[in-house]
């Protein structure tokens, strides 16, 4: 590279980031400390016994610095620690990892520059949640932020990802665009949870008898062309707010491109075969609208997403002896299709708050066939000036609408919590699923549990 | 956030000119209509406020906020303290258009007006409470009464008014037009609660009140409101009452 070019490029920088340089004693003035410490508790009793569910307790640190008035540093650590001990034999009761079972990750991590180079741009840079949709929670618009499932009590939650978010405000409109380089997929339960993703072997192999099963991701390459690009523009008609996105990236939920069977015992396949899956994850882009606004007293959302996936093989070997036999089919076909939410909410006088939602379509869903439909509500009244809530709330899923009476599944969710000082808050609730044929809630119905929660913020 | 509160706050809103005339030969509407014109006197506020919530057993709660108003329509309101709602935004924009934001999610979300007439985080103010800017549009006034240094008037709701209160009582200093104390009635009659202003002082030419009481009697759980810090006719810009501005650390 030319020598003045170099200069002058770091010329350019400095002029970008001494602005931005704090001192010391600025940092410190603005420093910021807070969080929270959450103590949980989780009965199973979806099996033949109640069991206490290895669940995590969080304590999420967060420091957030302003050193200028344009310039904001946020920073959560997410430690995750177990109640159960992991010790399987004596040589780990020196291993306090093995004794206190942990995880930590940097949940959040973002610089936030307003007004960046021009009045309206706002630019944040590093690990971070974007909002993406108006619906009340589902959000089928949002294909930029990864679901997470580690606490299915909450399974409309996403996780954090590292991506760089621009958003320029201009005559009332705003102009959103996001990067982020790689694909992140769910995060799943503890201890188990895979099944959730679907992604066991295809059911043409059903009368194959295998005898053991493993898989292994295949994410895309670090090329910048995999990364995922989005655009939305956002404004408000009529006292309407509405926006528009496109998004392209990938089907955060991964699908078997590649099943290798290898026949077991004396090789012939007579006693069964050994199956290792390798779970890719699918390009796609998507086309979104959403609108949300209040209509005398009555809140209304609507969301909807056209997917046009990218169709994918599946690579199937057999291996039976020293022959080897190959065999592509459709993994996915490419079709497009629509996923859709509308919902409303009130709060009657008296103070009793309802919310119901339809949405078609959720997480590992995908094709017009597989999508269910969700009917979701919940009724919420607060009581000694907020101190204490109780929430009733309910599911019910209809997988498919032809022989409806055996796909029908359903969800109660009630919920109370208890604020006896600030900052303090008591949890009780029930997580209960079940379900009858493909119903997504049939699938997760060994998860009932009661939960408690203990949440102090600082 | 005294400023900000419309009804009940009309006291923090409620300015006045410094030299105001006599009210004697005036009639009802006409002193309604004086009352409504020094709560949006400042042409926009901004105050850091201190909110005690206190339990009829006298166990408090504290809250910090800070309020920004501009003209009768724009209102921000930012929590401070404590920590578990630190951060979180309302914005309340003209046609009862209202967002909150939750920085736990990074997210703002169009909320419904129906929840207007519910205590605001746990307040004895009403999102209505804290909203009102103008009596003489919903209640129309059918008694006046005057006392010494004050005047009392009974508002009755309009038809067809979007308010929750079906009668007020509303008392207000002859002198500088400030509500001081407002009594509001249900459909069945019953006081359901009573605002208070406590203190009033004079502040950039304007009289203000810097400390508040709402009371819910049923309950007998009430609210104090004490201004900390404030700043009249700085010339807010229109970009602060924005989802935009709304996200921002406090």
């Amino acid at each position: 590279m030319n020598a003045g070019v170099c200069a002058r490029g770091r010329i350019a920088l400095m002029l970008v980031l001494v602005p931005l340089a704090p001192t010391p004693g600025v940092l410190a003035q603005s420093a910021r400390v807070g969080g929270f410490l959450s103590l949980d508790r989780r009965f199973e009793f979806g099996g033949d016994s109640v069991m206490v569910a290895d669940f995590y307790n969080r304590f999420r640190p967060e420091l957030s610095v302003g050193p200028a008035e344009d310039v904001y540093l946020f920073a959560s650590l997410d430690f995750r620690f177990y109640d159960f001990p992991t010790v399987r034999s004596q040589s780990d009761l020196d291993d306090i990892e093995r004794h206190s079972p942990t995880d930590v990750t940097l949940w959040e991590g973002y610089v936030q520059l307003w007004n960046f180079l021009v009045d309206g741009l706002d630019v944040r840079v590093g690990k971070q949640r974007i909002q993406w949709g108006t619906a009340d929670e589902m959000n089928p618009t949002d294909r930029v932020n990864a679901y997470d499932f580690s606490d299915l009590v909450s399974f409309t939650a996403r996780v954090p990802t590292w991506a760089t978010l621009a958003e320029y405000y201009v005559a009332g409109l705003t102009l959103t665009g996001v990067w982020s380089p790689a694909v992140h997929p769910p995060i799943m339960p503890r201890g188990g949870g895979a099944a959730l993703f679907g992604g066991g072997p295809p059911a043409s192999l059903d009368e194959v008898a295998i005898t053991s099963l493993k898989d292994r991701f295949e994410l895309p390459s670090r090329r910048l062309s995999n990364g995922l690009w989005a655009l939305k523009i956002a404004g408000n008609a009529g006292g309407a707010d509405y926006s528009f996105s496109y998004v392209s990236g990938y089907d955060g939920v991964p699908f078997l491109s590649r099943l290798d069977l290898l026949a077991t015992g004396d090789g012939t396949g007579a006693d069964g075969f050994a199956g290792v899956m390798t779970l890719g994850f699918a390009r796609t882009r998507s086309l979104g609208a959403d609108v949300a606004t209040d209509i005398r007293g009555i809140g209304l959302w609507g969301e909807a997403v056209l997917v046009l996936p990218e169709a994918q093989e599946r690579v199937v070997t057999t291996t039976i002896g020293d022959a080897t036999t190959l065999e592509r089919v459709a993994a996915l076909d490419g079709a497009s299709y629509v996923r859709s939410t509308v919902g409303l909410d009130y709060t009657f006088s008296g103070g009793w708050y309802a919310n119901a939602q339809w949405s078609h379509g959720l997480f590992f869903e995908r094709g017009s066939d597989e999508l269910h439909d969700y009917f979701m509500g919940r009724l919420e009244r607060s009581f000694l000036q907020d101190e204490l809530k109780v929430a009733f709330g309910g599911a019910m899923e209809v997988a498919t609408w032809s022989g409806i009476s055996d796909n029908l599944g359903y969800g109660v969710f009630p919920e109370l919590t208890y604020s006896p000082a600030d900052n303090v808050e008591l949890v009780v609730g029930a997580f209960v699923v079940g379900g009858r044929g493909s119903s997504l809630f049939r699938a997760w119905d060994r998860t009932d549990q009661v939960y408690t929660r203990v949440k102090v913020s600082f | 956030m005294g400023l900000w509160i419309k009804r009940a706050a009309a006291a923090l809103a409620l300015t006045t000119p410094l030299a105001p005339g006599t009210a004697q030969a005036q009639d009802g509407s006409t002193l309604l209509a004086r009352v409504d014109s020094v709560l949006t006197a400042p042409r926009d506020q901004s105050a850091v406020e201190r909110m005690t919530l206190i339990d009829r057993d006298g166990s408090t709660k504290e809250r910090e906020l800070r309020f920004y108003q501009k003209g009768s329509e724009k209102r921000l309101v930012r929590f401070v303290k404590p920590a578990d709602v630190r951060g979180v935004a309302f914005l309340r924009l003209a046609d009862d258009r209202m967002y909150l934001y939750l920085p736990a999610f990074r997210r703002v979300r169009r909320i419904a007006s129906s929840i207007k007439n519910e205590g605001f985080m746990g307040t004895d103010f009403s999102y209505e409470d804290l909203s009102q800017t103008s009596y003489s549009e919903d209640y129309e006034v059918t008694a006046v009464s005057k006392g010494p240094g004050s005047y009392a008037l009974t508002l009755e709701r309009r038809d067809g008014a979007d308010v929750s209160y079906a009668r007020l009582v509303m008392e207000f200093g002859e002198a500088d037009w400030v509500v001081r104390k407002i009594d509001y009635f249900d459909e069945s009659g019953e006081r359901i609660k009573t605002f208070t202003a406590t203190e009033v002082r004079q502040i950039d030419g304007y009289a203000y009140v810097t400390r508040m009481e709402m009371v819910t009697w049923k309950s007998g759980h009430r609210t104090v409101l004490e201004l900390e810090e404030l700043r009249l006719d700085s010339g807010l810009s229109d970009d602060l009452f924005t989802q935009r501005s709304l996200k921002r650390p406090v």
